[in-house]
């Protein structure tokens, strides 16, 4: 891992299109400004990492042999109230 | 910072639309991720299944990766005032030109009791119908795991 001392105000350059500097500190929170082209996604990495646990979890649940016919058991009862709710 | 960010999202939340879209997708449709999905960045390709058995739910399945799939479920029939807000970076991606062109859906994961099922409102699948291409967003806000069984009771009454 690359690591680097900045201060307040100051900022690092990741390529040449993205631009992460240090805003302010506070305490133990460091606030950052990011200057990145719209294609680029910015995520908070501990809602990155959930999202990607809890695709391994639903795979694991559906990637049973016979996936879709055992899943029409369990979803069956789920399915009787959607639809009694209906669109 | 962009100021212009925000005012040049996109929101989906056209429900009766999608709904008439997921009933008329398709059979042998092929739908690219490009980057795959997070976690199984290695499966671009799927295909999206519904069945009899197992309608309203759907099954995006891989053509790429053996027995692998998701069980998907429309957000908006489960969730009252679901909004999809998309990020312009995740519209340049998709290459998402107007909420018509897209279907959003979520994933469930299916647990032993039924009831304990849970739906992923945080980051659903967005799927361009006309370019036929898809990615799954992270939104600002909602659960990833959204129990269904409990919440039906606080929908609006279609009954």
């Amino acid at each position: 891992m690359l690591i680097l001392t900045r201060k307040p105000d100051e900022s690092v350059m990741i390529g040449k299109d993205i631009e992460v500097k240090v805003l302010k500190v506070t305490g133990s929170q460091v606030h950052l400004g990011i200057i990145a082209p719209r294609s680029v996604q910015v995520y908070r990495h501990e809602i990155f990492a959930q999202v990607m646990a809890e695709n391994q979890k639903a795979v694991a649940a559906a990637s049973e042999p016979n996936a879709v016919s055992s899943l029409g058991e369990n979803l069956q009862k789920l399915t009787e109230r959607l639809r009694g709710k209906g669109p | 910072m962009d100021d212009n960010k925000f005012r040049r999202d996109l929101i989906l939340s056209i429900t009766p639309y999608q709904s008439e879209m997921l009933a008329s997708l398709e059979k042998d449709a092929v739908y690219e991720f490009p980057e795959g999905i997070p976690a199984f960045e290695e499966a671009r390709r799927f295909s999206l299944l519904s069945t009899d058995e197992i309608k309203p739910f759907l099954y995006l399945k891989s053509l790429d990766v053996d027995g692998l799939g998701f069980v998907c479920i429309d957000p908006f029939m489960i969730y009252s005032g679901y909004l999809a807000r998309i990020s312009a970076a995740d519209m340049i991606k998709l290459e998402l030109r107007d909420a018509s062109e897209a279907i959003v859906l979520s994933f469930v994961t299916v647990q032993q009791n039924p009831q304990e099922n849970t739906a992923n409102l945080l980051a659903p699948i967005i799927i361009n119908l006309r370019n036929r291409r898809g990615r799954q967003v992270i939104l600002d806000k909602y659960p990833v795991r959204y129990n269904i069984w409990d919440n039906l009771d606080r929908l609006e009454p279609g009954t």
